[in-house]
């Protein structure tokens, strides 16, 4: 198949029958669901299970005509060839041409979502302004001339043997004949058709795994049952409601929303003491302790004495427990402080308050720990978060130069995070440089206007700027964050940037190399200029003046309903960040841009960019996924202003939408077809594994109750000794937990293709051989630390093991076995398994455990359950009489441990919530 | 350009496939494969991302007091004149660099192996950008480095497990590869004995027996397989076959500890200079024991907008140091002679100061060579002119004015060019499938 012919498939496949509605009601009447049976495609793969080529020649679909519309060459050829690829490079809207004053002005395919165009619409617009600039030219329309370098500002941009050219030269002919031509629509193509999605209850475990790192309850899936497909996601949809709740959904927000703005990056920073996290001159009235010396010195002597003795407690663990000091404070305060605006977007979702006021509130969310620093006092009378919240605790005796004076209290709960809404910042200064004495100055509550995110200290400081950035990158990240707009993207090829200084003093505003971006970027920076370095604050121009050259003067530049405004405080009461939070909601851009977060952080995946590979086969089919895909999200934008920027709604719709559903596809034909194959290619969870924090998250899911902080085990041949360490040195599998922050393990996060939100913040989302072992290895202490503690319960009170025993020395009863089979299936893999599958379950049952026996009977192993796996002491969460296993001398328990571990490496459980 | 996009997106297709055909869904590693484990024999490369942009005037490209781009923004180099400019190399293979303190031994021991190419233009002052263009070749988005290009290619009949290393920096891989991330080697122990949940000494404290760790292998490949036979979303059988391609070359990641000295690792701290030779030290090991092609190294702190001159020396020492060692250990560990090292960065920075005695951004820099041949290095090639324009380079490897077309632009993809030929990956199907723009006609890289 040629590629002209290839380019003229995809005409109708975009410009027919689109009528940019999409309804959140359902997914079309033909859109599958496995109701409950074992996934079948039907598809039968034979013993070549080679990937379907995708590459090569595009044939598959044909049987239909070619069109050479204007409409159908454009959207085929001219638009990817050359508008996007060339002229899109200078002419998009406030791009460098409209600089120079050129009206060929194109939209991007940004403006689909931000101006909640259809693809017909986006198409007819940029085909509207080749056609008003295709005035003749010495022969040539105006366009083509203009792309060969006459009298064109930006030069020769498509030579007459390049793609470019012969696609505008497509474009032409189009014209020309327009009219003359007759079009047979090529076969629809329906991606949602084509797949087969989860089952309700099936969607619903993968939901309440994500969001609220737990399993669905029975009445909660009993809900579900027997509904028609439209009821069924009625009453999911009420289900979630409750699912969005708790402290683990409060969890998975923060943890979410951390991956948008990498707030914890903030922890790479050598950050050493509290203050590094804020400035010491805004917030000045102590510097609360160390970084890292959180275990306080309970357990070490303190003038000869052992400080817990000294303090008159009974054991070191009560001592760890009560024992307050500024070298206990470093980390909760830094901790606190930098999930501070973590807890602010938690809490607006939650509270289902407009997701707008992430950047207009003026609440600031404090524990105890923020708050002694948000308003310079752990004192009642000074800190209304004391006041309100809880008890005073005498921090002026726990404070002391020293470092090492302790206080005996009862220590504040470090999640207790509380809405405040006023700060004062104060001052810390020695009145006389010959005097160690150190004293506060306190500044008013309302000195400093909020604006959500926008204004948090936190924010601030993990996107810094310097003397000669002033505030741009902060800029940048806003657009970038908030608006979905790449400012360097405005000028990813620029003419010559060496030159561009050299022509100029003021490049930045003189040059439209540089002014592209600078003109989008400067009057926003402007409106940061109330923060300096250090994300200190620096009111009415103290550091450099925000329209001091080369920066433009403050304004929203691109944004908002009024672009171009320039801040003026005689017209608004509201200071120069309020007035851009406030006009940036008002830019569909901003719901737009959430609404592409929010996809990301449901379905693991960014929604689509627009396809533009000409040349493989199965392109028709991705133009399809990308309409669909984009109308979806079009629909949830559109809803979620109409139901006043709920975020919770949002995260409904898309658990509810194929995007999260789809599992299989629905027909064996899909695959026969390049096109339907394409079209459902941005379907499916697969090829993401699940993260660290995932992982961690649905493996206590799983288990019904926390991760073991530490497990009990015997260490080495010394029996009387319990090591109470066993988790915390032997296992990757584990929470840095001893300070309560919930974090993943560093080595952990590291190994399993982590990233720490600062020097990496991109993702391994497919295994490497590392990751693989790794994976492994949880595997293997998931095993570990499960069947043993779970048979050492009473059967009624077990997980899993219910229906078998651990010490049975006879033959084992088959269907026990496989009951206990399909348990640990349904209850690890949120599936019933196939015959095969308990076959090949029990063959390693059987093999580990007669090969066990033997072995045992040969003195090549012994009847001891590995150290680490023995069950001696009842968990936490583990309910009922429990009898401690250390020994398995049938080695049924060991047997058990393959099973689990086996299943424990089956691709649902390491890529699938 | 449209040619390279276009190409671009055949790779995209092409991605898919590297990772699936390969796989047979036949068997795990048996022992017998890994005693007849043959590992990767070399070159290597190491790609020193200096990130945030080098002043390369404070190095291989100086200009002295004397000279200003405009009197108006002060001298290119303050602190030391044109005369006082010093030669590192020979003299029939001069290498002039600035008169800093900061090269410690290196060119008295390296020399011979260092090759320089001034007047490098990147073609813009962004970060992102310049990163994107100086390891890929080119601005275009979603290409791969060339580490991880080189590593794709050079691995695919192999069985290794971790061609490509990365420790950040610009480090995409266009899906041809799977990277590897080593950072905390604390617990690696714990992953080249995944099945081992504590050593007693030598003695290894198992969580199963090991017939049963290898029951449970080939229970887990078999479903892996059986889950793949039932997959038809693209998603899910590109993750699928990925975790079973990662499974099958998992044994081998154990030969790493048979040449890393744990005792010399944890020795290093936490400070730059360590961290950057715990890079190179994991680096080397993976090399040796013949499961790595290359490795990204990500060197921070070249961001100079304050304080240029004292925070670019303390850089530049430490990258001297650091190459020194590097070459140190490789001969050590036999290497000496297959490593090859580059050493590159987003661009420029400006020639004058701001008013923070800082500089900003300048789209030329320069690019660094240090050979696995004894005698490779070519001395210095390129150059930029007195306004600090990149001067072109002809055919001969002589340079011309900026503005003279007898002669080509020097940017990072004519390098590439030179580089992947050096790499003996010019030919390759992956390398056709991302090809670049710029060619000089003559080898620079040797």
């Amino acid at each position: 198949m040629t590629r002209k012919f290839l380019a003229v498939l995809l005409l109708s496949a975009v410009g027919v029958g689109c009528t940019g509605e999409f309804s959140l009601d359902g997914m079309g009447p033909d859109t599958r669901t496995d109701q409950g049976t074992q996934p079948d495609s039907g598809v039968d793969m034979g013993a070549d299970v080679s990937v379907p080529d995708l590459g090569g020649d595009a044939g598959g679909d044909a049987g239909w005509t070619q069109c050479e519309t204007p409409e159908a060459v454009f959207q085929s050829k001219t638009w990817p060839e050359a508008g996007r690829m060339v002229c899109a490079g200078c002419h998009l809207a406030g791009g460098v041409a409209q600089n120079q004053g050129s009206t060929f002005l194109l939209k991007g395919e940004q403006s689909i979502t931000s101006e909640g165009l259809t693809l017909d619409e986006f198409y007819a617009y940029n085909l509207g302004q080749f056609r008003e600039h295709s005035d003749d030219v010495g022969g040539v329309p105006k366009f083509v001339s203009k792309a060969l370098g006459v009298d064109h500002g930006g030069g020769a941009v498509a030579p007459m043997n390049s793609d470019a050219y012969q696609s505008l030269e497509a474009l032409v002919t189009a014209f020309e004949t327009e009219g003359s031509t007759e079009c047979v629509e090529p076969p629809d193509i329906d991606p949602l058709a084509d797949l087969l999605l989860m089952t309700p209850q099936e969607t619903l475990r993968k939901a309440t795994l994500q969001m609220a790192g737990r399993l669905p309850t029975q009445a909660e899936l009993d809900q579900l049952e027997g509904l028609e497909e439209a009821e069924a996601m009625q009453a999911l949809d009420g289900i979630l409601m409750s699912v969005m709740q708790g402290q683990n959904f409060h969890e998975w927000l923060k943890y979410t929303w951390n991956e948008i703005f990498r707030f914890r990056g903030l922890w790479e920073l050598d950050v050493t003491f509290d203050f590094m996290v804020v400035p010491q001159q805004d917030f000045g009235t102590r510097t609360w302790g160390f970084i890292g010396r959180n275990n306080l010195l309970c357990d070490t002597l303190w003038e000869n004495e052992p400080v817990w003795d000294r303090f008159g407690y009974a054991s070191i663990a009560e001592c760890d427990n009560n024992l307050f000091g500024r070298d206990y404070m470093g980390d909760r305060v830094a901790w606190s402080l930098i999930e501070g605006p973590l807890e602010l977007v938690a809490h607006i979702i939650e509270s289902d308050r407009p997701f707008t006021e992430i950047l207009t509130t003026e609440t600031v969310m404090m524990n105890y720990y923020s708050s002694i620093v948000y308003f310079g006092s752990a004192k009642a009378n000074n800190n209304p978060y004391v006041a309100q919240y809880m008890s005073e605790v005498d921090m002026d005796t726990v404070e002391h130069p020293a470092g090492s004076t302790l206080q005996s209290v009862t220590i504040p709960e470090l999640h207790e995070f509380r809405p405040m809404n006023s700060m004062k910042r104060s001052r810390r200064f020695r009145p006389d440089p010959q005097v160690n004495e150190i004293f506060y100055e306190y500044h008013a509550a309302a000195e400093w206007p909020r604006a959500g995110l926008l204004t948090d200290q936190l924010y601030l400081t993990r996107y810094p700027t310097t003397d000669t950035n002033v505030n741009r990158h902060r800029t940048w990240a806003f657009f970038n964050q908030f608006l979905g707009v790449d400012i360097l993207a405005l000028a990813d090829r620029r003419g010559d940037p060496a030159e561009a200084e050299l022509g100029s003093d003021q490049p930045v505003i003189d040059d439209p190399n540089c002014n592209v971006c600078h003109n989008v970027m400067d009057p926003v920076a402007g409106l940061f200029q109330d923060f300096g370095i250090e994300a200190r604050w620096l009111p009415n121009a103290q550091w450099p003046p925000r329209d001091q050259p080369p920066m433009l003067g403050p304004g929203i530049s691109i944004i908002g309903p009024n672009p171009g405004a320039a801040y003026d405080p005689t017209q608004t009461n509201l200071a120069p960040l309020q007035w851009l939070g406030a006009q940036t909601i008002q830019d569909p851009r901003f719901a737009s841009r959430m609404i592409r977060h929010a996809f990301l952080q449901v379905t693991g995946h960014e929604p689509m960019e627009p396809p533009t590979d000409l040349d493989s086969a199965g392109w028709r089919g991705r133009v399809k996924a990308y309409e669909v895909e984009t109308q979806f999200i079009n629909a949830l934008r559109m809803g979620f202003v109409d139901n006043n920027y709920d975020m919770k709604w949002v995260y409904r719709e898309i658990v509810k939408s194929p995007w999260y559903r789809a599992k299989n596809i629905a027909t064996p034909e899909v695959i026969e077809s390049p096109d339907r194959l394409a079209g459902i290619s941005n379907f499916g969870e697969q090829d993401k594994l699940l993260t660290p924090f995932e992982m961690h998250r649905k493996i206590e899911a799983v288990l019904g109750r926390p991760w073991a902080k530490r497990a009990y085990a015997m260490r080495g041949n010394n029996l009387n000794v319990i090591d109470e360490n066993a988790v915390e040195n032997d296992f990757l599998l584990r929470f840095n937990s001893e300070n309560d922050f919930r974090f993943i393990d560093s080595i952990y996060r590291d190994m399993y293709g982590g990233i720490d939100h600062f020097n990496n913040t991109s993702r391994l989302t497919l295994p490497s051989s590392v990751m693989a072992a790794v994976g492994r290895r949880v595997a293997s202490e998931f095993a570990c630390a499960t069947v043993a503690q779970d048979f050492a319960l009473q059967p009624r009170n077990r997980v899993f093991f219910g229906a078998v025993q651990a010490d049975s020395s006879t033959d084992l009863n088959p269907t026990a076995n496989r009951q206990t089979l399909i348990r640990l299936h349904e209850r690890m893999l949120g599936v019933t398994p196939d015959e095969a599958q308990i076959t090949a379950a029990l063959a390693l049952f059987d093999q580990v455990r007669t090969q066990g026996q033997t072995a045992i009977a040969e003195g090549r192993a012994v009847a001891d359950l590995p150290p680490h796996c023995q069950a001696l002491e009842i968990e936490n969460g583990q309910q009922g009489a429990f009898t401690a296993i250390s020994q398995d001398p049938t080695y049924s328990v060991r047997a058990w441990m393959a099973v689990v571990a086996y299943v424990a490496m089956d691709p649902e459980f390491i890529y699938r919530w | 350009m449209k040619i390279q996009r276009r190409s671009f997106m055949k790779a995209a297709s092409l991605a898919g496939l590297s990772l699936l055909t390969p796989v047979t869904y036949e068997s795990v590693a048996s022992a017998e494969d890994q005693e007849n484990f043959q590992g990767f024999d070399g070159p290597y490369f190491i790609m020193i991302n200096l990130i945030g942009g080098w002043d390369v005037t404070r190095f291989c490209d100086p200009k002295g007091l004397e000279h200003s781009i405009d009197p108006s923004k002060g001298p290119i180099n303050w602190g030391f004149s044109e005369t006082e400019i010093i030669n590192v190399g020979t003299g029939a293979q001069p290498i002039r660099v600035a008169p800093v303190d900061q090269y410690g031994e290196f060119f008295n021991d390296y020399r011979d192996r260092v090759t320089i190419i001034n007047g490098v233009d990147c073609g813009t002052n962004g970060h992102n950008q310049g990163e994107r263009v100086t390891w890929s070749g080119t601005l275009d988005r979603g290409w791969p480095s060339i580490a991880a290009l080189i590593a794709a290619e050079k691995s695919k009949p192999l069985e290794i497990p971790v061609p490509f290393l990365t420790f950040g920096g610009y480090d995409k891989t266009g899906d041809l590869i799977v990277p590897t991330r080593l950072q905390n080697m604390s617990a690696f122990t714990k992953v080249t004995a995944p099945g081992v949940a504590r050593f007693d000494g030598d003695t290894p404290i198992t969580f199963h027996d090991d017939f049963a760790e290898s029951a449970i292998r080939q229970a887990a490949q078999g479903r892996l397989a059986a889950a793949r036979m039932n997959a038809t979303l693209p998603r899910t059988s590109k993750g699928l076959d990925a975790l079973f391609t990662a499974r099958l070359t998992e044994d081998y990641i154990g030969r790493v500890m048979d040449y890393f000295d744990p005792a010399a690792f944890d020795a290093l701290g936490n400070g730059r200079l360590d961290q950057l030779r715990k890079q190179a030290m994991l680096s080397l090991t993976t090399f040796e024991a013949g499961v790595a092609v290359s490795a990204n190294m990500a060197f921070r702190g070249w961001d100079t907008h304050n304080n240029n001159i004292d925070n670019t020396t303390g850089r530049y020492t430490e990258l001297f140091t650091l190459l020194r060692e590097i070459r140190q250990m490789a001969e050590a560990r036999g290497l000496g002679d297959k490593l090859h090292i580059f050493v590159g960065s987003d661009f420029g920075r400006t020639p004058y100061e701001n008013a923070t005695a800082g500089k900003d951004h300048w789209a030329v820099g320069s690019w660094m060579h240090v050979s696995a041949t004894p005698g490779g290095g070519r001395g210095v090639f390129g150059a930029t002119d007195a306004q600090m324009r990149g001067m072109r380079l002809k055919s001969d490897l002589t340079t011309v004015a900026h503005d003279d077309m007898s002669g080509e632009k020097v940017t990072p993809g004519l390098l590439h060019n030179d580089l992947r030929r050096l790499a003996g990956i010019a030919e390759s199907e992956f390398a056709a499938a991302y090809p670049l723009e710029g060619d000089l006609g003559a080898p620079i890289f040797t």
